[in-house]
């Protein structure tokens, strides 16, 4: 029986339909509802695949072999997907493949989801100004969405995926196109997020570790790492290549350590760090 | 102020053809090309041209309806040239040159035909230019198209924009790397050819994604309401019923032409 209360995946592996090469494979691993969790890993590590299990996309739009149990609470992507997308929404790596393409404006854009679950009109004039405010689109909310620019667009997606205030996010490289001042404030506010249990992929890895409450580490489709952001990138292993924090990389330059081998990887660590240096 | 608000005062320039729905305008494009081809004397085909041309002239004038008018120019020169050489009922000859007769006969066929691809152009141009997608699907929906349907049209109209994004985005790509200057036509000839099959796959690729997003956010929900169309249309049922019977009788009257000359 699944715990309501936790994401758990057991023994999960799939293979796309028409293809010989296993993207996860025995993926085991599990986590508290209403938690940040960082996907990383170089390309073809299968966080992509990953993201559309968690969302349901596998296997009911994408064929394939897929084995193993995923269960977010007590719902299945698999067996209970219509109703898991009810409370989830997704932004896809591709922010043009975000858009529905049935709308003029970004305002329409926004409310095509709040139209599709029958919200009312005073609502979604509401939501879709509150929502617009938080990802800076309000300049842009009359403007055609193919007359934004990359970063806006990936903001439009965002916004597109949280107007319906879902319990589950899941976001695929939702910051590639954005400035660093734009990526800043996004994870500034991602980090606000309450009661929402959120997958990230990323390969913003400074940003990442100020933000997840869990790290999940893939390799080849094998999930190699899993725990808190500190845990994880301590015990990295060079050989995957996998990028780390600056805060981390000048600790360890600065022999900052937290104790038994562990160097802090977010600024209040690194902060918590220094001080203990000086008291010392 | 209201974010989404649809009312008529509230859309900046609203110009004549927004009053117009876009089933009509395509029964117009529809009606006009049976038109043609019932009535064809020159002088009504010329006024008929002249007429869609008119029409396109007061909407917006976009640049693929100008590139297509462009192609259909060289198409139409190539079809007068061959068939006033070359039609199987030349007789009077209209003028020579190096021994080489052109004929009026094939010359009056070809100007004919001319005419007709030439309304046909202009109007479907008149409906493309002034409709953009969404107000179609959205119109469609709101007279009770079911949405699967509106989905694959929305996502036929979406091709072949999408494939000339892509197309303009690698051939960019290639430009600026100085892989093929594409300066002459065969130069972009030559671009175009490796290209193509990646291209379509990456379009249809995107119109999966597209599909899958629109499940996703929840556009085959039960609970789902309609989008209200941009605009008010104008005596649209009217319009419908008077332009299907119209386009109805000319189709009869045509058919009538055909099976008339067996009896």
């Amino acid at each position: 029986m699944a715990n309501i209360q936790q994401i758990s995946i057991t023994h999960l592996s799939f293979t796309y339909q028409h293809d010989t090469n296993t993207v996860l494979h025995d993926i085991n691993v599990s986590a508290p509802l209403n938690s940040i969790i960082g996907i990383i890993g170089n390309h073809n590590a299968g966080k992509t695949t990953l993201c559309r299990v968690l969302a349901g996309i596998i296997p009911n739009m994408m064929g394939g072999d897929l084995l193993g149990d995923v269960h977010i609470g007590n719902l299945s992507p698999t067996k209970d997907w219509s109703v898991l997308n009810r409370q989830t929404d997704f932004v896809l790596q591709d922010p043009n493949s975000q858009l529905s393409g049935l709308a003029d404006t970004v305002a329409d854009e926004i409310a095509f989801d709040l139209l599709n679950h029958g919200v009312d009109e005073t609502t979604i004039q509401r939501r879709v100004a509150d929502v617009a405010a938080q990802m800076q689109l309000t300049a842009q909310l009359q403007q055609s969405p193919s007359s934004l620019s990359g970063g806006q667009l990936q903001r439009l997606a965002i916004a597109t995926a949280i107007v319906t205030k879902p319990g589950i996010l899941i976001l695929d490289d939702p910051t590639s196109e954005m400035d660093p001042q734009g990526r800043a404030d996004f994870f500034n506010w991602l980090a606000t997020i309450k009661d929402t249990t959120i997958f990230i992929v990323s390969n913003e890895i400074d940003d990442l570790c100020e933000i997840a409450d869990r790290l999940w580490v893939l390799v080849d489709g094998e999930l190699v790492r899993k725990g808190t952001s500190l845990e994880v990138i301590n015990q990295l292993n060079p050989e995957w290549q996998i990028g780390t924090p600056k805060v981390y990389q000048l600790a360890k330059l600065m022999y900052w350590s937290l104790g038994a081998d562990l160097f802090p990887v977010n600024i209040n660590q690194l902060r918590g760090c220094v001080h203990d240096q000086h008291s010392n | 102020m209201e974010i989404r608000d649809n009312s008529l005062s509230n859309i900046a320039k609203i110009r004549w053809y927004n009053l117009i729905d876009p089933v009509t305008k395509l029964l117009v494009a529809l009606f006009l090309t049976m038109l043609s081809f019932v009535f064809t004397n020159l002088y009504f085909e010329v006024s008929l041209v002249l007429i869609s041309f008119v029409l396109l002239l007061l909407s917006r004038l976009s640049s693929a309806t100008i590139n297509a008018v462009y192609f259909c120019l060289f198409l139409i020169v190539t079809m007068i040239l061959i068939q006033g050489l070359f039609y199987s009922g030349n007789v009077h000859p209209l003028f020579s040159i190096m021994n080489i007769t052109f004929y009026r006969e094939g010359a009056l066929y070809a100007v004919t035909m001319s005419a007709r691809i030439l309304i046909i152009i202009f109007a479907i141009g008149f409906f493309m230019s002034t409709t953009t997608i969404s107000e179609n699907a959205k119109y469609l929906e709101a007279i009770g198209l079911p949405y699967k349907l509106v989905y694959l049209l929305m996502s036929v109209c979406y091709i072949l924009p999408q494939i000339q994004q892509n197309m303009k985005k690698i051939q960019f790509a290639e430009r600026a790397r100085g892989i093929n200057p594409q300066k002459t036509v065969a130069q972009k000839v030559r671009s175009i050819l490796p290209i193509l099959i990646p291209l379509i796959i990456k379009t249809f690729d995107q119109s999966i994604n597209r599909s899958i997003t629109l499940q996703l956010r929840g556009f085959d929900s039960p609970e789902r309401t309609l989008a209200t169309p941009k605009y008010h249309y104008v005596r649209a049922r009217f319009n419908h019923y008077l332009l299907s019977f119209l386009t109805i009788f000319l189709i009869g009257c045509k058919l009538w032409q055909i099976f008339s000359r067996f009896l």
